[in-house]
């Protein structure tokens, strides 16, 4: 070969190969890529690109905010997610998002999602076919079908926006009946309550800033009612002004319960009677702002206090200090919901509410049907019966079963599991394996909403819109899509658009004002909603309490299952973050367990991991036993999540399945189960660790004696303030601290052998019937016990008053760990594995940490870095709130400010002096730069 | 018989005939060691392949076995430099005859203590990060550490424990060379530096071993304590106390001394030197065992005195846990092994009786090594925060080094046993009547 | 004419002293003492001035003292991280770098001065050497020109010498 031609083949290559890596790759050419930040910007490698999108994890549908890189994968640029964050300025959340919405990556790049449509063979294992195949099977059986003149269904969970709409269309032309939604915590006897007594079918919004009083119900305000990021950050906004009382009704123990300034706990299904006494005084004392009309009001049942002592089993005295407060108060809000609607009262209660918010005059007030959630689409329980008997007489061919685990979550009374077999076809679209999917013929896999164009509302006066922010991992198709496609091969190429047109031209219609790019910006877009006046419907008031009447008798040995924090109805627990994230309460990650009251652990000898042996009717169970301080004797919680099949066969008047059985047998089985219980004592052993707030006065500190001249900051010293009055526990920065820090997922083992690698954490500490939870990372000290022991500098105190840790020095002798008082060093047992795609949500800013280093929260310093380099850029110091934490940034109840303590005005520097500002385990005078502010002591039982 | 009975020659012979080519069961001991030592190497490849994980260590307990092996292992060692050292300033004569072999052990005790800081590093392979070398980016260790200041001295002991041995091992090592032939001549050739014993070398000789035993006697006091500073200098409640530089080194003398009755009643057995190494001897040990055996049975009373007395709610805690809680067991075992059975020498008929010695001496080197595991696991496990408390379990790859490190002890001392004079010659000789004709017994 | 190197063997410390004493006087050319023990006396006769060990022992100790604090301080110094609030240079820990280099540096410089005061090693026996001198003999080695060989001889044979060597 010639000197020239070799030349000439060099160039051609390395132009190539230059060509190849630019990634300009048919995936992420096409694309419309709206941004947070002005559209002008390119791509910038190594720079965080936001884009506004959906939350779906639950029906709450919070805006997010997701942060993009570009990442070469498989030889190939990428843009790919590594993180989620609340959408600042949507409706839903304003900025903030729960423990569940921080782990919607983990669904993303979940390793056993669906990859492509599966169809189940002979020997009842699946087998991958194409779509097109997929297609022909579902159309073939459908056309059978429709000859012998048997229906296709169509069941999904809570739908809205445009796919509820495009369904409707899909139904009616494609001659589908479009089955009743299924929303396993659909709160049928609140929404029944207030179509009976106010004519909507809604889940009116509970303007909790509105009130100076809050008495809530059984209603988990916290976990998973109404909004819940919406219900803390409102709470802990009340909570500032000083005056507010909540006072919580809950038969057993939630998060929400622990919380309110005064958690009464009456006998199981006994609430009502509260309300019923509080509905009649607010008439009798003549303090009703709207009289109920006497037709209405002779259903009331007439209880005195004593009466309601005896039924609910709260004293007296509580009784009427209740009763006081409620009347002091001019906007007293009350809300029912949770475990004590979901039960025989419930609907009774529900109704009982409904009235006493009118009479009350919080109708219209703090009690909002204007911004009301639209539950006119979903059925309860009783309004599947139909249907299923109808499934049962073989009437249902062919059934569509969209986004919902009917077979895992839904009463036994369904019997789900032989009446789907009675159809010729079912098909499932989900995209995870769970109960329902197992037992499907055809499996659609469903695009995650981070691979998805879409529109839900999540309430009657908000759209929020769905952005793709990566190419779909696997072959997976939109929900919209494949309706479409169906439509298409159904009924010819009538409609040729995909869904992405479809929602797109819905939003130019709905938005006119608006070009595209704002409105994606934005993620959302205000509906106008009919705003015709709430009135009292009489008659059917009096009915449904006619019909409801409660029942007073009281049950023993009573299991409630309410849905928890983590796993909401179950549709997370597969979820690994979630699953490595300790249960606030027990400090339970991994597995099954029931929760027993102290009292009846001492009285049965039952210890921490005991196997038990639960049977409540031919139902039966082992679970291991945790003894949870502040729940009430004789009465056990088993999430409900954690559960194959929901055990409940009888519902209420309202159609709503119980959320407790009675008449539990428990007995230890003498074996002992390896629960991971992260908490090494519930106690603080008067420690301390909790200060509970005394009296207002300028800080407690007094300056310490220092054996050394204290080391002075020049520019920076970075600082944390917690508000523990603010804080609810609901571990959100702990999920967006995994997220935000790639810290390793380690597993059951690792969690039983005491080695979770969380940075930050929610330890909580109970006296008597109360808690606290004290949110714990690497305080930052002054005075680092951590610092002197380490051997080779791996780890020093940089001039911005950071706690540094330097993994290339680190050497592993773990003495840092051993010498820190708030043991919040983590120490890397082995190496950890990303599988693909999980690795491609890693946080390309945080560097991995290999076997044999220590590590530990760093109070984000990589966002302290990008700060400082744009405050560099423009010559000047970082702003106060510039800098914000992961942690910082999700928390709903904004319970942790960070900033610079040497600024004076800084937000942190001012609660730092505050009364209320302590430090853990002062005395050891190790200086730390995270401040607690103390809470107010709770009023109790 | 009366070890000044015998003679000159007599002792040559006693002596060397110990270094006489081996016997079959020697090698079949032998190789019993060294597959114990391999089972050990063993686990640590397979820990340093997989990561700290396969042990039982966790978050609080950073700190398990493998310190407590350390511990324990440099505690052997000091009752050796005690013996050889510090007896020889005091002009202690019953020495004489142990002293070789507690040096010995010392010195083994301390190349096998000297494994588990290492074994212990999340990251071995950077393990001379450790050490103060000069290097381009000047990236020194931190000299305020505890880690590092043990470092020194645990590699200034082992140093100066070596030559230590080492020259007082010359003149016998030529005494075997000019007794050996063949291959082994050449070897003690080499080895004695070729010690001819002549007057100008005894005057030399005598003023550095001199300045070697005073420059020892304050190290073996300086080693153990800033070994207990590893803890002292903590804030963890349970291990930062002032009392812990004596109690430790009394700690480590009663298990050195417990391990030199271990050692020396097979020896002297074995190799029939009973004539040298006398009841006498083992008895003097016996006593100075109660001795060290009160000793830290008052330190442990002064720690639950001081932890109730002070008043501070994180000390009590531990100490009322230690005694009461998940590891009430191990802590019986310290207490009684430790301090109490000792106290059985207190009869004659035990202390001179070597069944009991030796028995004895084994039960308190197990109490010694449970002292060190209660002190290290139990602080570390119930600390500040209770939410952080922890338990910890040692794994079979953390039992499996210790087995090795036992090993890998006795392989090194049973080595020596047969290959250098495990009794000094000259010493000996010191302690007989001269040789002289007018007034002597011999003519 | 060449000097000859005579060697008595004695069984019996005080008729060694006894020759020694003798030979002392005669001024010979070199004089050797092989003992299997040592011995005070021996050293009065013929080592009176302390051994010269010592003073590498003081300044092998002095170096490691200075050198362990001056290294302590100095790489403190060189990068100057602050741990735990204590200062840069916190005396007290670095009092054990001072204290363990000195035993170190100290007993090095013991062992070098050992070695060069022994000429060590030094694997040559001189002819005058006898293996049973690192048993239960004496000897006493003297080199004298051929005319006082025999006078010598009768010293050490009158002194009870068991045998004389003439090497």
């Amino acid at each position: 070969m010639r000197r020239r031609d070799f030349i000439k083949l060099l160039g051609v290559a390395s132009s190539a190969s230059v060509a190849t890596s630019c990634g300009l790759t048919p995936e992420n050419s096409q694309k419309l890529i709206p941004y947070l930040v002005p559209p002008d910007r390119e791509i910038i490698p190594g720079k965080g690109m936001f884009l506004s999108t959906t939350c779906t994890e639950c029906p709450v549908h919070c805006g997010i905010s997701v942060q993009v890189r570009d990442k070469v994968i498989q030889n190939r640029h990428r843009q790919v997610p590594i993180k989620i964050e609340g959408l600042p300025g949507h409706p839903i959340n304003d900025g903030r998002l729960c423990i569940r919405g921080q782990a919607a990556l983990h669904r993303l790049y979940h390793a056993e999602r669906f990859k492509q449509p599966m169809r189940r063979e002979g020997d009842g294992q699946f087998a991958p076919i194409s779509w097109e195949e997929a297609y022909q099977v579902i159309l073939q059986h459908m056309a059978k079908v429709k000859s012998d003149q048997r229906k296709i269904g169509y069941l999904s969970g809570r739908t809205t926006g445009a796919l509820a709409e495009l369904m409707d269309s899909f139904c009616t032309h494609v001659g589908v009946e479009k089955l009743p939604e299924y929303e396993p915590l659909f709160p049928a006897s609140v929404v029944n309550a207030s179509f009976a007594l106010f004519g909507r079918k809604e889940l009116p919004e509970y303007r909790i800033d509105r009130c100076d009083f809050l008495l809530s119900v059984g209603a988990d305000l916290l976990e998973t009612f109404g909004n819940p990021v919406q219900n803390s950050r409102r709470i802990a906004a009340q909570r500032k002004k000083g005056t507010f009382r909540w006072v919580h009704l809950e038969p057993h123990v939630s998060l929400t319960g622990l919380n309110a300034t005064q958690r009464l706990t009456p006998k199981p299904d006994s609430e009502w009677a509260v309300i019923a006494y509080l509905l009649q005084r607010v008439h009798q004392s003549g303090r009703a702002k709207k009289t109920l009309p006497g037709s209405v009001l002779q259903e009331v049942p007439q209880l005195s206090i004593e009466k309601v002592e005896e039924l609910t089993g709260i004293p007296k005295e509580k009784l009427q200090h209740l009763e006081e407060s409620f009347f002091a108060s001019d906007r007293p809000l009350t809300i029912a919901g949770g475990v004590s609607t979901a039960s025989q009262n419930g609907a009774f209660l529900a109704a009982l509410t409904g009235l006493l918010q009118w009479a009350t005059g919080q109708v219209g007030a703090t009690v909002d049907y204007t911004t009301a959630v639209d539950y006119s689409s979903v059925g309860s329980a009783a309004a599947m019966e139909s249907w299923l008997k109808e499934l049962d007489q073989g009437r249902i061919g062919v059934l569509f079963i969209s986004r919902c685990n009917p077979v895992g979550t839904a009463p036994q009374s369904w019997q789900l599991h032989h009446r789907l077999k009675k159809a010729d076809l079912v098909v499932g679209l989900a995209d995870l394996p769970d109960e329902t999917t197992a037992l499907c013929d055809i499996i659609l896999p469903v695009s995650h909403s981070l691979e998805s164009w879409g529109e839900v509302s999540p309430r009657k006066d908000v759209a929020s819109v769905l952005q793709p922010v990566l190419d779909p991992i696997y072959e997976t198709r939109t929900e919209g899509d494949i309706l479409l496609d169906l439509y298409r091969l159904e009924l010819g190429a009538a409609e040729t658009v995909d869904y992405r047109e479809y929602v797109q031209k819905r939003w130019r219609k709905a938005s006119s004002s608006r070009d595209l790019p704002t409105l994606m910006q934005q993620g959302y877009y205000s509906v106008s909603a009919e705003k015709r006046p709430v009135r009292l419907r009489e008659t059917r008031a009096a009915n449904l309490l006619r019909s409801a009447r409660p029942q007073e008798k009281t049950e023993a040995a009573i299991v409630y299952f309410p849905p928890s924090l983590r796993f909401y109805d179950g549709r997370s627990r597969r979820l690994p973050l979630l699953q490595e994230i300790p249960d606030p309460l027990s400090s339970v990650s991994y597995g099954r367990w029931i929760a027993v009251s102290v009292a009846t652990a001492k009285r049965l000898g039952i210890r921490d991991r005991d196997e038990l042996r639960l049977g409540i009717g031919e139902w039966e169970t082992q679970i291991a036993a945790r003894i949870q301080p502040g729940l009430p004797e004789g009465v056990f919680v088993v999430y409900r999540d954690q559960l194959d099949a929901y055990p409940v066969h009888h519902l209420n008047p309202a159609g709503e399945p119980l959320s407790f059985l009675s008449g539990a047998r428990l007995e230890k089985t003498g074996a002992r189960v390896a629960l991971p219980i992260l908490s090494g004592s519930t106690s603080d052993h008067e420690r301390g660790i909790i200060a509970h707030f005394k009296e207002e006065k300028e800080s407690k500190h007094e300056p310490q004696v220092q054996m050394y001249e204290p080391h002075e900051h020049k520019v920076y010293r970075w600082a944390m303030a917690i508000d523990l009055e603010a804080c609810t526990g609901c571990s959100a920065c702990v999920a967006a601290c995994y997220q935000e820090n790639n810290i390793p997922l380690v597993g059951k083992e690792e969690h039983v052998r005491g080695r979770e690698m969380a940075w930050i954490r929610i330890e909580p500490y109970y006296t008597g019937e109360e808690a606290e939870f004290l949110p714990m990372m690497c305080q930052q000290c002054d005075n680092a016990p951590c610092e002197p022991v380490c051997p080779v500098y791996a780890t020093y105190h940089n001039p911005e008053g950071l706690n540094a840790q330097i993994y290339n020095r680190c050497v592993g002798t773990r003495y840092c760990s051993n010498n820190c008082p708030y043991k919040a060093r983590r120490f890397n047992w082995f190496d950890h594995e990303w599988p693909e795609p999980l690795s491609w949500g890693l946080n390309p800013d945080v560097s991995l940490r290999n076997r044999g280093v220590m590590e530990k929260c760093t109070f984000c310093v990589h966002r302290i870095r990008s700060a400082k380099d744009a405050a560099r850029d423009e010559d000047r110091l970082v702003l106060d709130g510039e800098v914000v934490p992961a942690c910082a940034q999700t928390c709903p109840a904004d319970a942790i400010v960070f900033g610079n303590l040497l600024d004076p005005e800084s937000r942190v520097a001012k609660l730092a002096r505050s009364g209320r500002a302590y430090h853990v385990l002062e005395e050891l005078n190790t200086q730390p730069a995270v401040t607690y502010l103390s809470p107010h002591k709770k009023e109790g039982e | 018989m009366k070890t000044t009975d015998l003679t000159y020659s007599e002792v040559n012979s006693l002596v060397l005939r110990m270094l006489e080519p081996p016997r079959k069961a020697y090698f079949g001991i032998l190789f019993f060691l060294l597959s114990v030592v391999g089972i050990g190497v063993t686990a640590w490849a397979y820990q340093i392949f997989r990561g700290m994980g396969v042990t039982g260590l966790n978050n609080p307990v950073g700190w398990g076995v493998y310190i407590t092996d350390f511990v324990f292992w440099v505690g052997i060692a000091h009752s050796g430099t005690l013996i050889s050292a510090i007896l020889y300033l005091f002009r202690a004569r019953w020495r004489t005859s142990i002293y070789r072999s507690a040096e010995a052990m010392t010195v083994f005790a301390v190349l096998t203590a000297g494994l588990f800081p290492l074994i212990h590093l999340g990251r071995v392979w950077l393990f001379y990060w450790l050490f103060p070398y000069p290097n381009q980016r000047f990236l020194w260790p931190n000299f305020r550490s505890p880690l590092i200041l043990d470092v020194l001295a645990v590699s200034t002991y082992l140093t100066v424990s070596s030559v230590f041995f080492f020259i007082g091992l010359l003149p016998d090592i030529a005494a075997a060379r000019d007794q050996a032939t063949g291959w082994r001549k050449k070897v003690y050739a080499v080895l004695s530096l070729g010690w001819k014993g002549t007057h100008r070398l005894w005057h030399h000789y005598g003023a550095a071993y001199l300045f070697f035993a005073a420059l020892a006697t304050p190290l073996v006091i300086s080693v153990h304590s800033v070994v207990s500073w590893d803890f002292a200098l903590s804030i963890i409640p349970g291990w930062h106390s002032t009392i812990f530089a004596p109690y430790f080194v009394a700690g480590a003398i009663h298990s050195g001394l417990a391990m030199v009755l271990t050692i020396l009643i097979p020896l002297r057995k074995i190799f029939k030197v009973e004539k040298l190494i006398t009841l006498d001897n083992l008895e003097a040990m016996a006593k100075m065992i109660i001795l060290t055996g009160l000793i830290v049975g008052y330190a442990y009373a002064t720690e639950f005195f001081i932890a109730w007395y002070s008043g501070n709610q994180y000390e009590y805690e531990i100490f009322r846990w230690r005694a009461t809680g998940d590891y009430a067991a191990e802590y019986w075992i310290m207490v009684v092994f430790n301090s109490l059975i000792p106290l059985l020498f207190f009869v004659k008929r035990i202390r001179r009786s070597v069944a009991w010695l030796f028995a004895l001496g084994i039960l308190i080197n197990i109490g010694m090594w449970f002292e060190r595991y209660v002190i290290i696991v139990t602080s570390l496990a119930h600390d500040f925060l209770p939410y952080a408390w922890g338990h910890y379990k040692p794994s079979l790859v953390e039992f499996a080094i210790t087995l090795g490190s036992f090993g890998w002890f006795f392989l090194l001392f049973f080595s020596f046993a047969k290959f250098l004079p495990a009794i000094s010659i000259a010493e000996t000789k010191e302690l007989l009547p001269l040789p002289v004709k007018r007034g002597g017994k011999r003519g | 004419m060449k000097p000859v190197s005579l060697v008595g063997v004695f069984a019996h410390f005080d008729e060694l002293m006894e020759a020694l004493q003798k030979v002392k006087e005669k001024k010979p050319e070199r004089l050797v003492v092989y003992s299997p023990v040592p011995h005070h006396k021996l050293e009065e006769i013929l080592e009176p001035k302390p051994s010269p060990v010592r003073y590498f022992a003081l300044a092998g100790a002095l170096t490691g003292l200075f050198g362990g604090f001056g290294l302590a301080i100095w790489s403190s110094l060189k990068w100057g991280l602050i741990t735990g609030g204590k200062p840069i240079v916190s005396i007290p820990p670095f009092i054990v770098v001072g204290f363990e280099l000195t035993i170190l540096f100290g007993a090095l410089a013991t062992l070098v001065g050992l070695i060069l005061t022994h000429q060590f090693p030094a694997y040559k026996i001189p002819g005058t050497y006898d293996a049973r001198f690192s048993v239960d003999r004496f000897g006493l080695a003297v080199r004298v020109s051929q005319e006082q060989r025999n006078e010598f001889e009768a010293i050490l044979k009158s002194a009870g010498a068991e045998e004389v060597h003439v090497r």
